[in-house]
């Protein structure tokens, strides 16, 4: 015995639906429809109400429209004021890529540079604070102060207007 | 440079470069389609027509940003999505506000002229005008975004990767949409689906069972 799904698959039955929700099927469409509905009477109803639906849409009248409708809207046009030169290079539609992905790429590498950016900072920081600290801990090795006592009378020393001669010669030997 | 394929991207380059003639063959070819799409989205033709208009100026100052990315069809539609939706927000925050206080002001009042398209006969007509009625009332209780989606359906020239398109959703989810739709509107027009009031043209799109 041959089943339902034999005859057509499921996926037929979708295509042919979504076909039948725009436009009348073609000869061929409606023989796959006769078929499909030979194997499965209890969807012929479901099928009435789906056809019936799509004419009752199309039957929908379009609506009127002025006939100076063109007349109008190119009075508006030329009303309207018009974008000044600069915000229209301004607009992100002129530099962002097109599609979703490729505005994905650019927003992602935006990130990942603002992230490399804050990073670096983050480092040259570090640096700098490091090299603070090893200057402030080199004056841990500076001498005591207790040797600079003595700094005033030493330093007068060398202010000795009148060379003293003998001392130069015991030196000098 | 190639020509593109599409002759409404073609019309639109040129009033890109400000040709308004090309402009004008776009809004003489689109005007129905598009105030028929805002008449069914608000149910009231002066509003219809007022977006519509705000839907072309936008055409219009759009242009510099246009590429032939996609048909020209599909681009006006969005934007007039936009406007639409955008009009559906702004009655439910301010509803006793009128669209014309958007419209760019003019000196003298617009007046529409209007042909006399009636040409029923009047049972004919009154059916007519009944069942229209019935379709629209099950229409407006649609969310706006299933509404669009078969209003859209209904425009031979948009396939469904352009009406995809036009509702910013991905293939699946508009005939996802579009399903739910259909569905809801089956169960609210059952009882006319069931009379056969749409019957007259059957064999052209439902073959007969053969026995």
């Amino acid at each position: 015995m041959s089943t339902v799904n034999d005859d057509m698959p499921d996926s037929v039955s979708q295509e042919l639906t979504e076909l039948a929700w725009r436009r009348g099927l073609t000869p061929d469409e409606q023989a796959r429809l006769r078929q499909y509905l030979a194997a499965r009477p209890q969807a012929r109803r479901q099928w009435e109400y789906e056809a019936a639906l799509t004419r009752g849409l199309n039957s929908l009248p379009p609506a009127p429209v002025s006939s100076n409708f063109t007349a109008l809207v190119l009075q508006a046009v030329q009303r309207a004021p018009a974008r000044p030169v600069w915000r229209r290079r301004l607009d992100p539609a002129l530099w962002l890529p097109r599609g979703w992905m490729p505005r994905l790429a650019l927003g992602a590498t935006m990130v990942c540079l603002s992230l490399l950016t804050v990073r670096e900072y983050q480092t040259i920081q570090r640096q700098r604070m490091a090299r603070d600290l090893a200057s402030v801990g080199s004056l841990a090795t500076l001498q005591p102060v207790d040797w600079l006592q003595n700094f005033h009378t030493i330093e007068n020393l060398s202010r000795v207007e009148v060379a003293d001669d003998a001392l130069l010669q015991i030196v000098q030997r | 440079m190639a020509k593109p394929p599409d002759p409404d991207a073609a019309l639109m380059l040129l009033a890109k470069d400000g040709d308004l003639r090309a402009f004008e063959q776009l809004v003489e070819k689109y005007k129905q389609p598009i105030v028929s799409l805002m008449f069914r989205m608000l149910h009231d033709l002066s509003e219809a027509e007022d977006l519509a208009q705000i839907v072309f100026v936008r055409v219009h100052q759009s242009a510099f940003r246009y590429e032939v990315s996609a048909k020209f069809s599909t681009w006006i539609f969005t934007i007039a999505r936009h406007v639409c939706l955008n009009e559906i927000r702004r009655r439910s925050r301010h509803p006793a506000e009128s669209i014309e206080s958007s419209l760019p002001e003019s000196d003298e009042p617009a007046t529409r002229q209007f042909e006399d398209h009636k040409t029923f006969t009047p049972p004919e007509a009154f059916l007519h005008h009944e069942l229209e009625a019935k379709i629209q009332e099950a229409l407006d209780e649609l969310p706006e975004k299933q509404r669009l989606a078969v209003l859209l359906c209904r425009q031979d020239d948009l396939s469904y990767e352009e009406i995809a398109r036009v509702l910013g959703l991905s293939l699946s989810a508009t005939k996802s949409l579009i399903h739910r739709a259909r569905e809801t509107l089956k169960l609210r027009l059952k009882p006319y689906l069931q009379t056969g009031a749409w019957e007259e043209k059957r064999a052209e799109t439902l073959p007969t069972k053969r026995c």
